[in-house]
């Protein structure tokens, strides 16, 4: 089920009156089922590997309790992880992996035909932080299947995150909430706002950047140029998008999940563009893969070594294909060079500085290098992100004409959408603060006006119909 | 609780007031001649075309014998003019991808007739994977009424139907926002390009959407119902063994549709509902008889017309069927 689908609309009001109707005793039956139900409609036989996953995880938690030694949990812990990471290999992987064996040894090995579990990525990741954090002994196991059932499969985060810490959600599933307005509120702006980057901007930039990608070769440079910058805006709305409706609709339940986004086009540095983007994933990497890898306290060999596997790792896990291990490897090569030139006095001056020319150079630089990785990110080959880049670089032209998805589009249309998207951009940081009630200069009537400006423009602008959200295929 | 209450509604109120505001701006300003909402709203089609050009040739059309339903297929594909040499009165009410509901919707307000004429529906296999949305937003901005175009919203809701709809309303419908060149007569359009090269290969496997299969249904029990013979065609299209399996799985989910005129007692024997799956006919020429992958052209089109006309023919497909179930053969009388 999609946020941006009719059946969420009809959905989520239904689960929300239900949760404040029934008994605070009884609500996490309300979840679980609902959460299975709203996961069940993708593909049926798919829940039960979230299931599996989640009887698996719960029974190790609980066996590791039993031992006060680490070196007697660990045993568990390594069952959980390899049975985890099995699954993801398997289910996620396994084509990958033939691809490259048969492209190498010219062998035949058959492919699996199946479709990728929605959201494997993410549950599979959130269990394997609780089970560490078991393992750590920094949480408690928790004792009643049924509860932690919902923690794994809460639906307003389950397919696309933010990947949540049980220390910050476990509880709060288990609290009793009352109806508050404040909540409502909040989490009702974060639901328009999201929905409004997804539908209105992010999908209707998807026309242009998908035609011009599908079919790069017969672009010239300018449209590639414009398909990636458009694309880098895209993906930007479309998952910060779908973390504020999740985020929203938690918080319409008495949840608060983590920020996972803080306005990351506006980094100084690539350091502090991953303290921005997708922050529950880059905060699980760097505090159960990259700490215990020794982080950068040891050697400045493993401190490259750990940063190259950490995001190399990180790429993969955004999909089965080379070009996101090499945008992976591209944001390491980034942060081995800030961490070189971050030993400069000027380098503290430059990340000090909050205004002028220099903060916003900064700013246009690294928002280009995270631009050329986009152009990984996005092609569907290594070949093709290297055909557009050098495109680019060479000035190419073409005069042939535009795929009929542009041209329905007309020129008009193409500016529109490039306006609304730049407009967006520069009124986020400050519709970000608004959503999360960090700004208090807007009254009542202006808060009104401003949500029912975002609800007509939905209705009116958004690009209704069966598009998915993009981190939905990892 | 109450504040939630007063506050849901304001917003919704304004909301609602905004909506309408920008709906009537946008198409009320124009820019380089074009009005602003065709380019800012998605999915909203112009004015004008062949719909437009149908419709205002058609509607007051009187007792036709033949009437073709269907998409491009159709109104690409039927000529009104050969069907008159051999002395048939046909008119083509085919549009751009039109699926079996919104024939449905049509059929019933503009295209029955009391001559009960033979209905040929084209069944085009693409029509009923699409999620509909062209085909629905071009008639509600073409259809001569605001009924059909309103039941076109309601029986499918969806925003983007909706959208097109207060547009409609918005507008000024009298303006031919596009013309066609190659629209013939009696809502058929004529092509003369042959397709050169290789076309590409049919990659998809047919999944369709239920909702069409049962618009059809209830399209063919209406006119079953109205004494009218129902003739179900699947056009020629390039010979290729992917495009059969394709066309295959498709045969599997009609013939579910066709049962049920059998258990209904509306039986294939009585013959008022027949099925002419042409879609891989070894008769027409991948070079010469098709203008693109989908389309015939006009050589292709005279060449399944004549066959067409022959079948129905020597099956006793044409004209009403009688009290007694038999059926008054006009064209063979002639």
């Amino acid at each position: 089920m999609l946020f941006n689908s009719v059946e969420f609309l009809i959905f989520f009001p239904v689960v929300l009156v239900l949760f404040y109707l029934i008994p605070h005793r009884f609500r996490w039956v309300l979840l679980l089922v609902s959460s299975y139900y709203f996961y069940m409609g993708w593909n049926p036989a798919y829940a039960s590997l979230l299931f599996l996953t989640t009887t698996v995880d719960f029974f190790v938690a609980n066996r590791m309790e039993a031992f006060a030694e680490k070196k007697q949990r660990r045993p568990w812990l390594l069952l959980s992880i390899f049975f985890n990471l099995g699954l993801l290999m398997y289910f996620k992987y396994y084509n990958f992996f033939v691809d490259n064996i048969n492209g190498l040894s010219g062998s035949e090995m058959r492919y699996m035909e199946f479709l990728l579990p929605v959201g494997i990525s993410f549950y599979t990741f959130q269990e394997m932080g609780y089970v560490i954090d078991v393992y750590r002994g920094e949480i408690r196991a928790e004792r009643h299947w049924g509860k932690f059932a919902v923690f794994v499969a809460y639906f307003p985060q389950l397919v696309a995150g933010p990947i949540e810490r049980a220390k910050n959600l476990m509880h709060q599933l288990k609290s009793k909430v009352v109806f508050s307005y404040h909540n409502f509120s909040l989490g009702g702006q974060h639901i328009i706002w999201g929905l409004f980057k997804k539908v209105v901007i992010a999908d209707n930039l998807a026309v242009i950047v998908d035609s011009v990608y599908s079919d790069s070769a017969n672009f010239s440079w300018l449209w590639l140029l414009l398909a990636t910058y458009l694309f880098a805006i895209q993906i930007y709305c479309d998952f910060s998008g779908y973390s504020d409706i999740a985020i929203g609709a938690a918080r319409m339940m008495g949840v608060e999940l983590m920020v996972n986004f803080r306005t990351p086009y506006f980094s100084k540095s690539i350091r502090e563009f991953w303290s921005r983007w997708h922050i529950s994933l880059s905060t699980w990497f760097r505090d159960y893969l990259y700490i215990p890898l020794g982080g950068n306290r040891l050697t400045q060999t493993r401190t490259t070594i750990n940063l190259m596997l950490v995001f190399v790792i990180s790429g993969f896990w955004h999909g089965a294909a080379w070009t996101f291990i090499i945008w992976g490897a591209l944001h390491a090569i980034y942060l081995l060079a800030e961490l070189v030139i971050s030993k400069f006095s000027w380098w503290k001056n430059y990340m000090k500085t909050r205004k002028g020319i220099t903060h916003w150079l900064g700013i246009f630089l690294v928002f280009h290098l995270v631009l050329l990785g986009w152009i990984f990110f996005r092609s569907d080959s290594v070949s093709q992100a290297w055909q557009v880049l050098q495109d680019i670089c060479s000035m190419k032209t073409y005069e042939g004409t535009l795929p009929i998805e542009l041209r329905r589009v007309g020129d008009t249309g193409i500016w529109i959408k490039v306006l609304f998207a730049l407009a967006l951009m520069l009124i986020d940081p400050l519709m970000n603060k608004i959503v999360r009630g960090e700004y208090h200069r807007l009254n009542y009537p202006v808060k009104l006006t401003l949500y029912s400006f975002l609800i007509a423009a939905i209705v009116l602008f958004g690009f209704w119909g069966d598009v998915a959200f993009i981190y939905f295929q990892f | 609780m109450k504040r939630l209450v007063t506050t849901s509604i304001l917003l919704a109120l304004i909301a609602v007031l905004m909506y309408i505001s920008m709906m009537y701006a946008l198409n009320h300003i124009s820019f380089r001649g074009k009005r602003l909402a065709l380019s800012a709203i998605p999915y909203l089609q112009r004015t004008g075309g062949q719909e437009e050009k149908m419709f205002s040739d058609l509607v007051s059309y009187s007792n036709p014998e033949i009437v073709v339903i269907g998409s491009s297929h159709a109104y690409r594909g039927y000529d009104p003019r050969i069907f008159q040499l051999e002395e048939l009165d046909m008119i083509n009410t085919g549009t751009s991808s039109q699926h079996s509901l919104a024939s449905y919707i049509l059929t019933r307000k503009y295209w029955n007739y009391e001559s009960k004429p033979t209905y040929i529906i084209d069944v085009y296999p693409q029509v009923f994977m699409d999620d509909g949305i062209e085909c629905s937003t071009r008639l509600i901005q073409n259809v001569p009424d605001h009924n059909p175009a309103w039941s076109l919203v309601t029986e499918d809701p969806d925003l983007r139907s909706f959208n097109a709809y207060m547009a409609r309303l918005c507008c000024d419908r009298t303006i031919s926002e596009f013309s066609v060149e190659d629209y013939v007569s009696r809502g058929y359009c004529s092509d003369n390009d042959t397709l050169q090269g290789m076309f590409p290969a049919v990659d998809s496997t047919f999944v369709g959407q239920h909702k069409y299969f049962d618009y059809l249904h209830r399209l063919i029990t209406y006119l079953e119902s109205e004494g009218s013979i129902v003739v179900l065609v699947n056009q020629p299209m390039p010979i290729n063994s992917d495009y059969q399996k394709f066309n295959d799985s498709f045969n599997k989910d009609l013939q579910r549709v066709l049962d049920h005129y059998k258990s209904e007692g509306f039986s294939h024997d009585r013959r008022k509902v027949v099925y002419f799956d042409m879609a891989q006919d070894v008769d027409f020429d991948v070079c010469c008889d098709f203008s693109d992958p989908k389309h015939l052209n006009q050589g292709g089109v005279e060449k399944f017309n004549y066959k067409l006309i022959g079948r129905l023919r020597s099956e006793g497909l044409l004209g009403p069927v009688s009290v007694d179930g038999s059926f008054s053969m006009l064209s063979l009388k002639r």
